[in-house]
């Protein structure tokens, strides 16, 4: 899975417009950004092995505004939603936006499975 | 402990003389149920009450086994399914013990794709035994 999280974040800072991303935690003086979390992992096994992992990683894209949120989440979307090419595939299964009451940031929480 | 295992493991192998060719990618096995179906046997002598015999004619139901997309294995069902042959069949579950027997395959389809949900592209293979059960 290491390997898995480690082509994520590769792939994410080297797209259009090199956004920052980081596993986990958001550097506090950083305001535009992207985290990343693995939320769970399901093995997908035949009787002789296990073949495959279906992992749901969260996808966290960080603004000062909502629309700048929002653009990295639409970058984000384009980048992983039925790539076939960096996994066996990734596919979106949730997109919501918030306010976060703490940073004052706003934050577009995108939920994908990558196998 | 030594008597309880898990139902992960099972293998189904097709059997060519001395050589054993284990199917790649078995997912899922609906293993067959072996029958003796009964013949009522009720008569004026059974006090109201409903008997039965043996019917003493085995029978071994048809079962399904789903597998991952495996190319190789797949084209072996599939044409194990057109050939319309009898091949001879293996299954040995985690406790050792093994099953043969000879059996059509009278059913290969491929599973459906939703794109709205992807999942893992398998297939499904129906076996209809004929004959005796070796188990060993």
């Amino acid at each position: 899975m290491t390997t898995k999280l480690e082509t994520l974040a590769s792939l994410i800072s080297s797209s259009s417009g090199s956004p920052l991303v980081y596993a986990y935690e958001r550097p506090s003086t950083v305001k535009n950004c992207i985290t990343y979390k693995l939320i769970s992992t399901l093995p997908i096994r035949t009787q002789q092995a296990t073949i495959l992992e279906k992992n749901r990683i969260q996808l966290d894209c960080w603004g000062d505004t909502l629309s700048k949120s929002r653009a990295l989440a639409a970058k984000m979307k384009t980048l992983l939603d039925l790539n076939k090419t960096s996994f066996t595939i990734s596919y979106l299964i949730d997109d919501l936006a918030v306010k976060d009451l703490e940073t004052t940031l706003f934050r577009s929480i995108l939920d994908f499975y990558i196998w | 402990m030594a008597n309880d295992f898990s139902n992960y493991g099972t293998v189904l192998a097709s059997v060519s003389g001395s050589s054993t060719t284990t199917l790649a990618g078995l997912i899922k096995l609906d293993a067959p149920a072996v029958k003796n179906p009964k013949i009522e046997s009720t008569n004026h002598g059974s006090g109201g009450k409903k008997t039965y015999i043996s019917g003493s004619l085995v029978e071994i139901d048809d079962f399904k086994g789903t597998f991952s997309f495996d190319t190789t294995t797949a084209t072996t069902m599939y044409n194990a399914c057109t050939g319309g042959t009898l091949g001879t069949y293996k299954i040995t579950f985690p406790n050792s013990q093994s099953w043969q027997f000879t059996s059509l395959v009278t059913e290969f389809q491929p599973e459906g794709s939703d794109a709205t949900s992807p999942e893992l592209l398998q297939y499904s293979v129906t076996f209809s035994p004929s004959g005796s059960m070796v188990i060993t």
